[in-house]
């Protein structure tokens, strides 16, 4: 039952994206959009545990909405996956890790944001 | 404008647009005594009760000029001087400057027309005669009518100074990060200018909206 919802899920996901290749935003192997998101995820609340309230002075929208696109891929992900998954490490420490990542030119051109979240989102 | 053979009320009445009988007495004698120290000129007519007393051709510009710099300096005396001495004259303009120009306050300057500089600039500038070209005005109000008889430009200026303090810092704790300070300095202003308080409300709900924005991120990370 899960799989089969995880596997529709994931169609849906990937279907248009791939028709669409590198037209628009969230595509299906733009790995750096979720990097850099989660790069600001991080910065955000590492900005946050320093300055209080004052992250809000130092956090701009663009950064706010890249944080929170990163943090509701990651949540859902692990939500839909969690049967395959070894544990949760939860969405922070998913983001570290993903943020921490540095792809080439090349790797960012061929590498699908599915392939980062199993890789780094799941289990270890 | 020509006021040739207008009585000084009247005359005020073109130049400023204040009905002197009604809104301000002081403005008037201010004005008969620019007369009676003879900066002024006049031709006297004898009428019933009294004398009545008539402006002689081109004094408006130097009525218009003596009434502003008397906005500033209170004494007639000081203001004749300003129109027969150039040195005097210069030393005024800076006092102008530093009075209502560079006046450190960073809501002053933020606020403040750019008429108090042109005014400085005209008076500090010899090559314009002050008999013959009116000098920018920079008050929306005179001051001797605004204020009346008991308070100077400068008393008015010292008490605001005093009480912009505070909201200068609230301002510039702002500007500078420290919301902390702002919030507090904020909170103790409950009336003012309207520029001010539209300040204040902006600040008030920046603060309001980082707040949100930390709960929000406590919330995200409480799982």
């Amino acid at each position: 039952m899960t799989l089969r919802y995880a596997i529709l899920g994931l169609s849906i996901l990937t279907a248009p994206q791939v028709l669409f290749a590198k037209e628009g935003p969230f595509q299906y192997r733009d790995a750096s959009l979720l990097i850099q998101s989660c790069q600001e995820a991080v910065d955000v609340f590492s900005s946050h545990e320093k300055t209080g309230y004052l992250a809000a002075y130092r956090t701009s929208l663009s950064e706010a909405l890249r944080a929170g696109y990163c943090i509701g891929v990651l949540e859902q992900f692990s939500d839909a996956y969690s049967e395959y998954c070894l544990g949760n490490a939860g969405w922070f420490e998913n983001a570290k890790r993903i943020a921490s990542l540095n792809l080439t030119q090349q790797e960012s051109a061929t590498t699908t944001t599915m392939d980062i979240l199993e890789e780094h989102a799941c289990g270890y | 404008m020509d006021t040739e053979g207008l009585s000084i009320p009247e005359a005020i009445r073109r130049l400023f647009g204040v009905d002197v009988a009604k809104e301000s007495p002081l403005l008037k004698n201010k004005a008969m005594s620019f007369v009676r120290n003879k900066l002024i000129a006049v031709r006297k007519e004898p009428k019933v009760d009294r004398k009545a007393v008539y402006l002689k051709a081109d004094q408006g510009h130097a009525l218009h000029n003596a009434l502003i710099l008397n906005a500033v300096f209170p004494n007639p005396k000081d203001v004749k001087r300003i129109f027969e001495d150039e040195r005097y004259r210069a030393d005024c303009a800076a006092v102008v400057r530093r009075l209502l120009t560079d006046r450190g306050s960073v809501l002053g300057e933020a606020l403040q027309s750019g008429s108090s500089d042109k005014m400085a600039s005209f008076l500090a500038d010899t090559e314009r005669d002050l008999r013959q070209e009116r000098m920018p005005n920079p008050f929306q109000m005179l001051p001797q009518v605004a204020l009346g008889e008991n308070t100077t430009l400068l008393h008015a200026l010292l008490a605001q100074a005093a009480s912009l303090e505070p909201a200068d810092s609230f301002l510039l704790a702002y500007l500078n990060g420290d919301w902390e300070a702002a919030q507090k300095l904020s909170s103790q202003i409950s009336s003012g200018t309207p520029e001010l308080l539209a300040i204040k409300t902006e600040i008030d709900r920046k603060l309001n909206e980082a707040h949100e924005f930390s709960e929000l991120l406590n919330f995200f990370r409480k799982k």
